[in-house]
């Protein structure tokens, strides 16, 4: 099928309809999608398979961590709401490596599960330009250019749009699997969807299947927690959403601790002597899996040197006794769970309240995509989230803002907004997904980024607010609030450079008091906090002309300040790595023509069709040769194009 | 900015002089810092003092020992006039292989790169030196001169120097997970033990580098030399054309079959040309485990040859083994040159010896899929009948592969030379940083740009090998 007339003669259905765009699914990447597409302007449609689960958590109840927490940061200074909403149903809040250098902190936060798909149902129910609305959508229509214009919904509704965001997360053909039991169902025994990734590989679009899984939930009555090793929650992290930052928000304090365990020598053996009835090891499973989050069993068995390994326990909620037990996550049968759980310290009691599962899903090969997340099978069509074989909320929400803004900017005739490398840790990830491929759950990790000291989770806002604005995402009031701290951090940075400190007893015994060593000569204020022991606040005394000035503002001053030298050698790296960016490709490009490129690197890009020397350069199978070969073509063509014009 | 880039302008092989070229702003400053003015004209004493189109005549030393490597002319070309458009020097030498590469390292090691595949030819269309109509034999020259860098390195990454190179990068790898471990899974356990003990492991590949990089600096790797491989059944007289070879008794002859058990190398030049003889083991099957040990030795040398010298000899009866001989040899790919060779010809009449020629080619003819024989000649090790042949073309083909490039297979090496050199002054740095205590993001991204340097060797994508390296050393995840 996939046009309207055969549907006409074929399903019964009605005309439900015109909007400008359709988000398929409300997780994380869907509801960042739509609400980028309705700030944008664009009458939006956000089709759900759930209404009351809505920004569902079904795995980690947490945002942030190491990598994902610039993630999210990163979403919010582009005009998204993820950090917004994590900031507000924060139960619990970390700086992870904190006792590091700044340029790696971390933040993450525990959330309240329900508060927070809640709050985001009633966030995106305000919103004018969308409707949201509880649906299944089994069907994508297109025209004769394979241009989309049209869903159906399993109950008949017809929609004809411009364009389709896909978040289809671990949903399509979904099927649990608990030992020998397998349940044709989406996470949590949720419905799942059923006839949609066949109308997109009838578009052409490559699929792949994935498998992920999620550990069990235990009921805090019956656990013991004053076995376990307390983890306490840090009151003074800075929040996620800089729009939050701008109106003084603190994180509660009251927070609410999570714990950790070891597994015992009774969980190796209850899992070794059951391995037998794992569907990994029988062949059941046939999805890929991840080798980051690896299921309880796969690490006692890729790991048999290991004698324990860490568990995580850590609440669901304010009002749920539900307890999650992270790095516990298994698809062993049922009656093996009771046993696994109860050799654990503290747990030997436990009710199960939820038991783990692995689940296998459908999604697409994206190197099928564009870096804009359009697919090149099909027009209009855009993909975010768990469907590009991406996994973790914060993955997901980062594509859906820019699948959103894409699709927006495609409707309204605009150029694509397309972050590099060195810009976002958003820009590794599509970049590597679209680029590379991937044959497992594409986790963000920071050994990703090449440039990780420039892409931290403080500068987010420096790196991306003027791109947010420049699309129509920021608010005049976000934006005065940008500027203004952008110019008080090169106030600062410029006052602690030119500010001169003459040796002093005064300032000798501040140095003393921090372990550095006395200067004869004197020093600048910034020469004195590069040395790794000496942090702003400890000058406070020796330093006069020192205003008062916001957390985030010192902050960010330090950090430029300390990483002076290294982030000059980044700087260097990304004008490098940006020269070849700059150099763009044309998808008219005939690559089987051009004489000197290696045959594979022929076939590669003539099917990627990469958007720039520098994407190009990243496909496996391109070699150095095959870049300089491009670069003669497209200087050769350049000046035919002049020599036309002259002539 | 760029460094200016050098490579050998001249064909490899041995010849009267060589010209090194060298490219980019900075480079009369690089020779300034190597070369020693003894005649020019009115107050010229270095070459940044030089007009373009002068040429001065002087020494050429190595600053760090003081030694003088040979005596050059240099010729000076100032922007744009020059073939690259761009600030150029040109040394002419004398023509020996160690020279070259000696001139090449001294210049490397005082602020030159090695140049990619094809740059001079590219840099000169891009500066619009080169006519647009051109363009495409442009491309051509890059991807010949990459595909024979390529095949050199190939050729070399299935030797020692790649397996001490992954060796290295590997413990780099290592360390650089436990970094990453460390910033990315801030509660692991196994990261925080082998923290403690990262500087050392940091320590001892650096070490391992440092002993990898006086290695090519001797020339021990650095002896780039064509591999002509003589194979054969046994006693058909490979040892002997060997010894004929190479001009003294290298190998045991005896009439004896299967006396030559292991390979056997000759270093020696053929028409003046550096090559490496490797005499193997006569290739049949056996049941005596040390000589199977050498027939798949052989094998082996076989797959690796530049050029393959294949011995019958004209009174050869075992049937089989031929037979098993042409399977191997001719199914070679057409890139490794083969030479059908009739040994012993002193000791039979022409008719003989043609016989056993067209009986070898039509069973060659008969079998599908194989290739003929580049070259078909017969020869006398004893009175030194039609070695003049193969010399010739052994010459022939040495000159056929370098004819295409500029740089052949010197600039692989060289560039392997120079980015180890800078991998290994980073890595010094990454640690000096962590014996500092500086909190470790700083020098993992030190250890990162050193990675990305040997990656231009290995052809690894530092993050991807990274990623790969985290996982199966650590257990992580939730």
């Amino acid at each position: 099928m996939g046009n309207w007339e055969q549907m006409k003669e074929n399903a019964s259905w009605y005309d439900a309809g015109t909007f400008d765009v359709a988000v398929v699914g409300a997780g994380h990447a869907g509801c960042e999608a739509a609400f980028a597409c309705a700030h944008l302007g664009l009458s939006t449609l956000l089709l759900t398979l759930h209404l009351d689960q809505l920004a569902n958590l079904p795995c980690n109840p947490s945002i942030g961590g190491t990598a994902k927490g610039q993630l999210v940061r990163e979403i919010d200074a582009l005009g998204g709401i993820m950090g917004e909403m994590a900031d507000l149903s924060a139960i619990q809040t970390r700086m992870l490596n904190r006792s590091k250098g700044p340029a790696v902190f971390s933040p993450r936060a525990q959330m309240d599960r329900a508060s927070y798909s809640r709050r985001m149902k009633s966030r995106i129910e305000k919103e004018e330009n969308i409707s949201l609305v509880q649906g299944e959508v089994v069907e994508l229509f297109w025209n004769s250019e394979k241009k989309i214009d049209g869903i159906r919904t399993r109950s008949g509704a017809c929609y004809h749009v411009k364009a389709v965001v896909i978040c289809s997360g671990t949903y399509m053909e979904a099927r649990t699997i608990r030992g020998e039991v397998i349940v044709e169902s989406g996470p949590d025994g949720l419905s799942r969807s059923v006839g949609l990734s066949r109308s997109m590989e009838e578009a052409g679009i490559p699929m792949q299947r994935f498998k992920t899984g999620t550990p069990v939930r235990v009921n805090a009555r019956t656990v013991d927690t004053s076995v376990m090793e307390i983890q306490p929650g840090e009151p003074d992290m800075p929040p996620f959403s800089y729009g939050n930052e701008m109106n003084g928000f603190t994180p509660r304090p009251d927070q609410i601790p999570c714990y950790s365990i070891w597994t015992t020598e009774e969980t190796r053996k209850v899992i070794t002597e059951n391995m037998d009835r794992s569907p990994l090891y029988s062949g059941v499973i046939e999805g890929t899996g991840p080798r980051y989050c690896p299921s309880i069993e796969d690490k006692f068995m890729r790991f048999p040197d290991k004698s324990r390994h860490q568990i995580f326990v850590e609440p669901m909620g304010e009002e749920t006794q539900e307890l999650y037990l992270q790095g516990f996550s298994t698809s062993l049968p049922e009656d093996v769970q009771v046993q696994m759980v109860h050799s654990l310290p503290g747990l030997d009691k436990a009710h199960i309240q939820r038991a783990a599962y692995a689940i296998e899903y459908d999604c697409i090969d994206p190197t099928s995509a564009k870096l804009s997340l359009e697919s090149t099978c099909l027009e209009g069509l855009f993909t975010a989230g768990q469907i590009n074989g991406s996994s973790g909320y914060e993955e997901a929400a980062a594509q859906g803002l820019m699948a959103g803004i894409n699709a927006a900017q495609k409707i309204l005739g605009k150029d694509p907004l397309i972050l590099d490398r060195s810009q976002a840790y958003i820009g590794v990830l599509i970049d590597d997904l679209v680029t590379k491929g991937t044959k497992e759950p594409y986790r963000m990790m920071t050994s990703r980024a090449e440039y990780r000291i420039f892409l931290r989770q403080d500068n987010a806002d420096m790196r991306l607010t003027e791109i947010g604005r420049r699309i129509g995402l920021i608010s005049e009031e976000r934006y005065s609030a940008f500027q203004a701290k952008r110019t008080a951090i090169e106030e600062e940075k410029a006052r602690l450079r030119t500010t001169f400190l003459p040796p002093s007893e005064k300032l000798h015994e501040v140095l003393r008091k921090c372990g550095s060593t006395v200067t004869q000569s004197g020093a600048s204020l910034a020469e004195l906090i590069r040395r790794p022991e000496i942090h702003y606040a400890d000058l406070k005394e020796v330093d006069e002309g020192r205003k008062e000035l916001a957390a985030a503002v010192i902050f960010a001053v330090e950090v430029d300040i300390k990483y002076e030298g290294y982030l000059a050698l980044e700087e260097e790296r990304i004008r490098k790595f940006a020269a070849l960016e700059s150099k763009k490709l044309s998808p008219d490009i005939p690559y089987d023509q051009i004489t000197g490129l290696r045959l594979e690197a022929r076939s590669k890009l003539a099917q990627r069709k990469p958007s720039s020397l520098g994407q190009a350069s990243r496909i496996s199978g391109v070699s150095p040769a095959d870049i300089a070969v491009l670069l003669v073509y497209l200087e050769s063509k350049q000046r035919e194009g002049k020599e036309e014009t002259n002539g | 900015m760029d460094k200016p880039y050098c490579a050998c302008a001249t064909p490899p092989g041995v010849s009267g002089i060589a010209v090194i070229r060298m490219s980019g702003e900075g480079s009369a400053a690089v020779a300034d810092k190597v070369f020693h003015i003894r005649r020019a004209n009115g107050d010229v004493r270095t070459v940044s003092d030089m007009p373009g189109y002068t040429v001065a005549y002087g020494i050429l030393f190595d600053p760090s020992s003081e030694k003088t490597v040979d005596e050059v002319m240099v010729t000076r070309f100032c922007a744009p006039h020059s073939y690259t458009g761009e600030e150029s020097v040109e040394i002419s030498c004398h023509g020996g292989l160690t020279v070259r590469q000696e001139i090449l390292r001294v210049l490397l090691e005082n602020g030159a790169r090695m140049a990619e595949p094809g740059e001079f030819t590219k840099k000169a269309f891009l500066a619009g030196k080169i006519d647009l109509s051109q363009a495409e034999a442009v491309m051509d020259v890059i991807a010949a001169d990459s595909e024979l860098a390529l095949r050199a390195a190939q050729s070399q990454l299935s030797g020692s120097l790649s397996g001490k190179i992954r060796q290295a990068c590997d413990q780099l790898y290592e360390a650089m997970a436990v970094f990453e471990m460390w910033i990315d899974e801030p509660d692991d356990e196994d990261a925080k033990i082998a923290l403690t003990k990262n500087t050392e492991k940091l320590i001892l590949a650096r070490e391992r580098m440092a002993a990898l990089l006086d290695s090519y600096r001797q020339g021990r790797i650095l002896s780039e030399r064509m591999k002509i491989v003589i194979c054969g059944i046994p006693n058909s007289g490979k040892s002997s054309l060997l010894n004929c070879l190479s001009g003294y008794d290298r190998a045991i002859v005896t009439d004896v079959p299967g006396t030559t058990r292991d390979t056997l190398e000759v270093q020696t030049t053929m028409g003046g040309i550096p090559v490496k003889i490797i005499d193997t083991a006569g290739i049949r099957k056996t049941d005596d485990v040390v000589e199977a040990i050498g027939v798949d030795r052989a094998s082996g040398a076989i797959l690796e040859a530049d050029i393959v010298l294949w011995l019958v000899s004209w009174e050869e009866q075992d049937r089989t083994s031929e037979e098993t001989m042409i399977d191997q040899v001719m199914s070679l790919p057409s890139d490794t040159k083969i030479g059908l060779l009739i040994s012993k010809s002193d000791t039979a009449d022409e008719k003989e010896i043609n016989d056993k020629k067209e009986s070898i080619l039509s069973k060659i003819r008969e079998r599908e899929g194989l290739r003929e024989p580049d070259l078909v000649a017969s020869i006398s090790s004893r009175n030194g009948d039609g070695i003049e042949k193969v010399e010739e073309y052994v010459k022939k083909t040495y000159e056929s592969l370098g004819s295409s490039t500029s740089q052949g297979v010197l600039l692989t090496n060289q560039r392997h030379f120079e980015r180890l050199r800078s991998a290994l002054s980073k890595l010094d740095q990454c640690i000096d940083s962590c014996k500092m205590g500086e909190s470790l993001e700083a020098p993992s991204l030190i250890l990162r740009t050193a990675l990305e340097d040997l990656g231009e060797i290995t052809g690894d994508s530092v993050s991807d090998t990274l990623v790969d390296m985290i996982f199966s050393r650590f257990c992580v995840g939730k």
